[in-house]
């Protein structure tokens, strides 16, 4: 398993995952090459930290400029759409694509700079969808990729290197309980990008053995075993704060006030006890290290453009957002990690907090605190489960004109073939036909049909009417048409006919499994009102079932409608009889179990409200539309059936072409044909056997089933109209298809897609159009409530990666509480971390804000400093200065809430601000501190935070530019001692 | 033809982030894609979220025509396979036959289903992918989902299964579903979502066999025969290799002829659910009060047309009497009836900056000048240049919040200070008596050259500028104190400087006024909410670092407050209390 069963050629290293089932575990597999021992390089062996790494072992001697670039290149390989780069790229192709990989290496301003409030956030998004698209940028990923293979490993080499595989089985749960194995995989399979990064150490830890130790390697190889066990048991047991007040307060806005005040009291006996000269103004110093690195607060803070709601909010979740991941759909998971991490500044660092203590309540309480200032998107998970519809779905044709049609069989069906440009298979033909149930129970019998088509060919009439019957095997396979040479090679296997029959209307029933029905315009039958009294809310699949009359169509002489209902189901035949009161005529209906498949196919034909008031008047005044229209089918594509139901709709406005000469009609058969889906909720089912006309002919141009359709009062007996009809084919059946808007919402489900379906379906223009077949969406069940916070910290990194107090140090945590903390571990594990990135894309420096509440210092640690002693951060004017006024406005009693609204306020300025030193440093190049200080009434204290905002909001070009020349000026000049904010890039 | 596909492909109409395909072990050809849907993004965010997005621009019309129907011939893999050798089970559509396709508009995105991808280089991912998810990778059981990849083939999630199939050896066929992303944790987030979906569609479909091979078996037991059988003989053997008859499509297997197209609805709903299914939530800061205050004032204008009217009728019903004491209070004693000319538009000098302005009326006057603009006492100018007059006040302007300015460019006759802070006025027009002893305003005149403006009370611009020799007329009504309030002195600063772009004064400007504001705010919640004593709002002063001078400004300021913001604070306050 872990290396398959085939050799792979593949020579970059390989992921795996799988799950064995007894007992469940979960099994995490990487191959990689183990390289010579000359090359061996702790850090070589994924690709991607190639970069990262020259970065970090040489932070010092290699020339800035060029290290910049090369950072550049490899932390932002992706495109910007419609840069020139990708002009040119699109002239010369693809071969140029891949061939340039330096034109990918676009600047960093995005496509969406123009977004200016939001270019933070937005940007960060939209570049992570546009990297993991597939199709374009595959090629610069890829070429990027190739070329350090290239460099990395030698063909030669890698011969004589081995293949490695490493895997890594993880139990779920002792206990064996389902519950906690699906617990735990939730976990682990959200929580991915930790686990591969824990096992990205595990694997250099191996790799190292493996070829620097290859007498000893079992030693050290269980050693990092051992470690990276207990990695993930912290990361799964790990205590986490209860109730993060920032995220708590986007999910329960209703407890804001209550929120709001918990948070401010415990700010402000912090205040009160810590932030004095004795505690060296530690809240302040905190606090100062907390926003410079943990930089998501700063999108919360930047001013949205325009508010999108009269309602004016404080704040409030952005819609672009929500635009681009329909749009775009990039990873919310990795986003909310990102922003944890503070990751989202420029260049891109992760940070880390870690409060030590001995006093755990102490700790806890900042722990709190800062888990509001630590902000994260929240993450929802929207609990949706697709609707099961039947694979298959029964079909009724009805012609008109049987006699005529079945004469000339194979001759039409050449014609229409060759006229579609043989696109339209046999497959498609037969599936127009009427498909058995999926279930394959309560299938027509042959001499089911049989009778009815006696009964029809017996009753003599004027008028014509179209029967179809349908047999189906009993093995389920859907008989096709006629219409295909196929068909009429296996006459036996279906009966389709073409029966005049002016006495006896024949209606079929069409069950649907669920509430997909297809519903017959005034005969409406439901023969299993027992099966449609659920709630439409707590229906399930396969409760309800309806019956509806499919196909036929009642002539005017006859005036009794007999419905015949078969319960596919039970495989029993219900007979029931509706009478119409209005209407003497019979109406022999036969359901069948119907799968709507496709609730609605593009191709359908939407009567537009004068079609229907015509159809109505039409209707009223004795003159009756043929059957089909009046009836709904279901229909996936076009086909003859519809076609013929189309025409039936076109009759009432348009001229009539002779329907015996429809068959012939190459457009007719290729045609879409107006497809009548409904859905019917069960109770109106149940209440009114008879639907009301206008109802059906609203809904059969929809595609999609709508439960409200049938809700209405509309459901009122028409039938006694339907006198005189006259069954007439026009040719252009397809020109109003579309989906009626109204048939967006079903129930509880929401199907929003589906009216978006374009009205003009490109298929039904013209035979010989070989555009795709357009299908709808499958509907979307939402289960439970549709949409709830992920509280849990199994899926969310809001609630899992701000951690708790425990015994021991977490490397993976944003946030914790630590009794005592080793400062040499943690040096070396922020080193590893750059070099793991967990967030998929190179980092350029990872650090961590130690905080000890026992000495009351704050510190940061940065993978940059090497050997350093840690930096201790001052604090800075503007944090310390706004801390102090919320503390004051507290004790002048302004409301809680007021107080918060304040602080976000006050940290909207330390943005302006940024902007502001942003904006000089552009036009200012070589501002030294001195200048800005005076010039800009900027403290020296506060520069290092405004540059770390800076990098959230602007180019990174500006600030690359002035933040290497001048932080360096910083530290020799004004902060010899401390240079640890200034260097963090 | 070649290069025009590439064009075609380079068109930037699509992109894709994820690829599901179905996958199948041919007994004769191997392992082959049968079934594939993509979906196909608009193109640009940008567009999407400026709603530029054309319809079906992102819906790859002309190339799907070739994709699903010519992709043999375009193919790298398939290149040299004719048609004919591909047999029905390798098959999901027929030569000819179009794809499928569903748009969803809203979020600009088609899901096109084909054979196989039409993109080469994405070809020959899916096709790495299929190969290995059927002859490379295990599971447990052989049925099971398995992820693999690598990041120069991306990431593929894989789920195999078999197909019951009676005339097939063995009784099955064998089968796979994969999911091709480059995102590999986003794939992986999505795991349990994806098998779970999966799996019910491979019971599906598996279903659906085992009833149409228990018929088959029924009919015809295979098994019986083929052990009676005897041993292939040599022709036997090609013929069954030969015949295609065996190799049946899984629309026979099923007995589905719709199977493809429920396949492509189900594969559409997957991608399409899959890449909705977590919500993210981000908050973004308030807007700006500016640009609440921008919305205010356009409600103000559609509601408020008849308003405007009512006013204008009033001032005009109460000018009347008093426009002979227009004249007579005419405040400069030069006006001589002969030179007043009709403002107009055309060339009169204009100020450009705040910088400009004060190098033109020098700092003392802008001192004084500013001083009345941000405590809210109206300024009127009068100039016979209505761009001047324009100029002058939209630059004055700029020193406010927007929510504080009010501005009439320009009216024949005076405005009342409710209705207009900043007034534009042609020369010598008079301004009500009651106005000049009781308002508090800025009289500017601007006068041109020819106007001989040699009064002393008079500056006269003797600097190389636009306003050469024209003559500046300051009249106030009252002096005002000495110490203005504390962003005056700020302003002032970065006015000195010139070291600041224009630019970054206008960011330096907007942070000022953002840091005012917020006090602004302050006050004005912390009076809202309960009666404060003198002491309680002078702390309060004093906490918000202002001083004595400052409090006309916030006083002024508070004026400014959107509507919105009011009401959310009312709204909250009561949230706050209940």
């Amino acid at each position: 398993m872990m290396f398959g069963s085939v050799a792979i050629s593949y020579r970059g290293s390989t992921l795996k995952v799988h799950t064995l089932r007894y007992p469940p575990q979960l099994m995490l597999t990487r191959i990689f090459i183990l390289k010579s021992v000359k090359d061996s390089q702790l850090d070589q062996d994924s690709i991607e930290h190639n970069s990262s790494m020259v970065d970090l072992s040489t932070p010092k001697t290699i020339d800035s400029s060029t290290k910049n670039e090369s950072a550049l290149a490899h932390s932002l390989p992706m495109a910007i759409p419609n840069s020139p780069s990708r002009s040119k790229d699109s002239e010369s192709g693809i071969a140029g694509m891949s061939g340039s990989s330096s034109s990918f290496f676009t600047p960093f301003p995005s496509p969406c700079s123009s977004v200016s409030s939001t270019s933070s956030s937005f940007s960060r998004r939209v570049l992570r969808s546009q990297t993991m698209r597939m199709d374009i940028d595959l090629g610069r990923r890829r070429s990027s990729m190739d070329s350090g293979h290239t460099t990395q490993d030698e063909p030669v080499s890698r011969r004589r290197n081995p293949k490695i595989g490493l895997a890594i089985v993880i139990g779920q749960g002792k206990d064996g309980s389902e519950e906690q194995a699906d617990k735990f995989e939730r976990f682990f399979f959200s929580h991915f990008s930790l686990f591969e990064s824990h096992f990205q150490k595990l694997t250099l830890v191996v790799e190292k053995a493996l070829t620097l130790q290859r007498r000893t390697y079992i030693t050290p190889l269980f050693e990092g075993l051992e470690e990276f066990r207990n990695s993930i048991c912290n990361l799964y047991l790990a205590p986490r704060i209860q109730k993060p007040i920032w995220l708590d307060l986007m999910s329960y806005p209703s407890q804001r006030s209550h929120l709001c005040q918990h948070f401010l009291k415990e700010l402000m006996s912090e205040l009160d006890q810590h932030n004095t000269l004795n505690t060296n103004f530690f809240v302040s110093c905190l606090l100062t290290g907390v926003l410079t690195h943990h930089l998501a607060w700063v999108p919360t803070v930047m001013p949205a453009g325009v508010t999108p709601n009269r309602a004016y909010l404080d704040k409030h979740s952005s819609t672009f957002l929500d635009t681009l991941a329909k749009s775009h759909p990039y990873n919310p998971l990795w986003a909310q990690l990102g922003d944890l991490y503070g990751s989202i500044g420029y260049p891109v660092n992760i940070s880390k907090t870690v409060i030590v203590g001995k006093k755990a309540e102490t700790v806890c309480r900042f722990l709190f605190i800062l888990s509001y200032f630590i902000r994260c998107s929240e993450v929802y998970e929207k609990q949706e489960k697709r609707e099961e519809i039947a694979m298959e779905y029964k079909r009724v044709f009805s012609f008109d004109d049987v006699a005529e049609f079945v004469l000339m069989p194979s001759d039409q069906d050449y014609e229409s073939r060759h006229l579609d440009g043989c696109t339209m298979s046999d497959e498609v033909l037969a599936a127009s036909a009427i498909g058995d149930h999926a279930e394959g129970s309560g299938y027509l019998s042959n001499t089911e049909s049989n009778d009815l088509e006696t009964d029809s060919h017996d009753s003599n009439n004027l008028y014509r009417s179209s029967s179809v019957k349908t047999k189906t095997r009993d093995s389920g396979i859907a008989s096709s048409i006629e219409h295909s040479s196929d068909c009429f090679d296996h006459a036996d296997d279906f009966d389709v006919q073409w029966e005049q029959s002016n006495s006896n209307a024949k209606l079929k029933n069409f069950k649907k499994d669920r509430r997909f029905t297809v519903s017959e315009g005034d005969y409406f039958s439901s023969s299993d009102d027992s099966k449609h009294t659920s709630p439409i809310s707590n229906r399930k699949l396969t409760e309800t079932v309806q019956c509806l009359p499919v196909v036929n169509f009642p002539e005017k002489t006859e005036n009794e409608i007999s419905v015949q209902c078969v319960d596919t189901r039970n495989t029993t035949m219900k007979d029931s009889s509706i009478v119409c009161a209005h209407s003497d005529m019979t109406l022999e209906v036969k359901c069948e179990n119907v799968v709507a498949v496709g609730r609605a196919p593009v191709r359908t034909k939407t009567l537009n409200f004068e079609e229907l008031k015509l159809t109505k008047h039409l209707l009223k005044s004795g003159y009756v539309p043929p059957p089909n229209s009046l009836s709904k089918s279901v229909k996936l594509y076009p086909d003859l059936t519809n076609a013929v139901d189309s025409g039936d709709v076109n009759e009432i406005d348009i001229p009539m072409v002779d329907h015996s000469k429809l068959v012939l009609k190459p457009d007719v058969i290729n045609s879409p044909v107006e497809e009548t889906l409904s859905c019917a909720s069960q109770a109106n089912i149940d209440k009114d056997t008879v639907v009301d006309k206008d109802t059906n002919e609203i809904t059969s141009g929809n595609s999609t089933p709508t439960l409200d359709t049938f809700t209405g009062d509309n459901l009122t007996p028409v039938t006694e109209s339907l006198t005189t009809p006259k069954v007439h084919l026009h040719r252009s059946y397809s020109e109003n298809c579309g989906y009626d808007p109204r048939l967006v919402e079903r129930g509880n489900s929401v199907i929003s897609d589906i009216s978006l379906l374009s009205n003009k379906s490109t298929i039904s223009n013209g035979s010989s159009n070989m555009d795709p077949e357009e299908l709808p969406f499958m509907p979307t069940l939402s289960i439970g409530n549709s949409i709830t916070p992920q509280c849990s910290h199994l899926e969310n990194f809001g609630r899992s990666l701000l951690g708790g107090y425990s015994p021991n140090y977490l490397p993976d945590f944003a946030l914790q509480g630590l009794p005592e903390l080793d400062k040499s571990k943690l040096r070396s594990e922020i080193k590893l971390s750059t070099q793991n990135s967990v967030l998929d894309e190179p980092i350029a420096s990872s650090m961590c804000i130690v905080a000890d509440t026992d000495k009351w210092t704050v510190e940061l640690l940065s993978s940059d400093m090497e050997n350093r002693a840690p930096a201790v951060i001052p604090p800075s004017k503007l944090v310390s200065n706004l801390l102090k006024s919320i503390q004051e406005l507290w004790q002048l009693k302004l409301a809680p809430d007021s107080c918060l609204m304040h602080l976000e306020d006050r940290l909207q300025e330390i943005y302006f601000k940024s902007t502001l030193l942003t904006d000089y440093l552009k036009s200012n190049c070589k501002a030294g501190i001195d200048e800005i200080q005076s010039r800009l009434a900027i403290d020296q204290s506060d520069i290092p935070l405004l540059l770390s905002v800076s990098g959230v909001h602007s180019s990174h070009i500006v600030y690359e530019h002035h933040y290497r020349t001048w932080s360096s000026n910083q530290q020799q000049q004004v902060q010899p001692s401390s240079t640890t904010e200034e260097s963090q890039g | 033809m070649m290069r025009k596909m590439c064009a075609l492909k380079n068109d930037n109409l699509y992109k894709m982030n994820a690829v599901m395909a179905l996958c199948h072990f041919c007994e004769l050809h191997g392992p082959s894609i049968l079934f594939c849907t993509q979906a196909f993004h608009a193109a640009d965010p940008q567009d999407v979220l400026d709603g530029k997005v054309k319809k079906n621009s992102y819906y790859p019309k002309k190339r799907s025509r070739s994709s699903s129907t010519g992709s043999a011939s375009s193919q790298p893999g398939i290149a040299n396979n004719p048609k004919t050798e591909l047999c029905e089970a390798c098959r999901s559509f027929q030569p000819g036959q179009p794809g499928f396709v569903s748009s969803d508009h809203e979020a600009h995105i088609s899901y096109v289903s084909m054979q196989y991808p039409d993109q080469p280089q994405l070809f020959s991912i899916v096709r790495n992918a299929c190969v290995r998810s059927l002859s490379c990778e295990v599971c447990q059981g052989r049925e099971g989902p398995v992820f693999f990849g690598d990041d120069d083939h991306g990431y593929v999630f894989s789920y195999t299964f078999f197909i019951k199939d009676s005339k097939a050896r063995g009784f099955q066929r064998f089968y796979s579903i994969i999911v091709v992303m480059m995102d590999r944790i986003y794939l992986l987030n999505s795991w349990p979502f994806i098998v779970k979906n999966v799996r019910t569609l491979i019971g599906e479909l598996q279903t659906k066999a085992v009833k149409v091979y228990e018929q088959e078996q029924t009919a015809t037991p295979q098994r019986a025969q083929r052990m009676g059988q005897e041993f292939f003989t040599k022709d036997q053997f090609f013929r069954r290799r030969g015949g295609g008859s065996t190799y049946r499509s899984m629309t026979d297997l099923t007995d589905d002829k719709n199977l493809f197209r429920y396949i492509h609805m189900t594969f559409t709903w997957v991608l399409k659910t899959g890449s909705s299914r977590i919500v993210e939530k981000v908050l973004q800061g308030p807007p700006k009060e500016e640009t609440v205050v921008d919305l205010d004032k356009e409600e103000e204008t559609e509601e408020g047309f008849i308003k405007v009217e009512t006013k204008l009728k009033e001032a005009e019903t109460e000018t009347p009497p008093n426009e002979e004491e227009f004249l007579q209070h005419i405040p400069i004693e030069m006006a001589n009836p002969l030179i007043v000319e009709e403002p107009c538009n055309d060339n009169g000098p204009v100020f450009t900056s705040l910088r400009d302005l004060r190098k033109v009326f020098g700092s003392l006057n802008f001192h004084d000048l500013a001083h009345h603009v941000l405590i809210g006492n109206q300024i009127i100018v009068r100039s016979q240049h209505l761009n001047t007059i324009n100029s002058l006040l939209n630059i004055l302007k700029s020193i406010l919040p927007n929510g504080c300015c009010k501005l009439v460019p320009f009216s024949e006759k005076y405005q009342p200070s409710w209705s207009c802070n900043f007034l534009g006025l042609p020369p010598f027009t008079g301004l009500p008596p009651h106005v000049i002893e009781n308002e508090q305003y800025i009289l500017l005149d601007v006068l041109s050259p020819d106007m001989c403006p040699t009064n002393s009370n008079r500056l006269c611009v003797t600097e190389d500028s636009p306003f050469h020799g024209y003559g500046i007329n300051m009249t106030s009504s009252q002096p005002l104190p000495d110490k203005g309030p504390t962003i005056l002195a700020k302003i002032e600063s970065i006015l000195d400087s010139s070291h600041f772009t224009p630019e970054v004064v206008l960011t330096y400007l907007v942070c000022l006024q953002e840091e005012w504001m917020n006090k602004v705010k302050v006050v004005y919640k912390y009076s809202r909410t309960g009666k404060r004593s003198e002491d309680e709002m002078e702390q309060l002063l004093k906490v918000l670092k202002t001083e004595e001078s400052d409090q006309q400004l916030l006083k002024f300021w508070k004026t400014g407050l959107s509507s919105q913001y009011r009401s959310h604070l009312l709204t909250s306050n009561i949230g706050t209390q209940s």
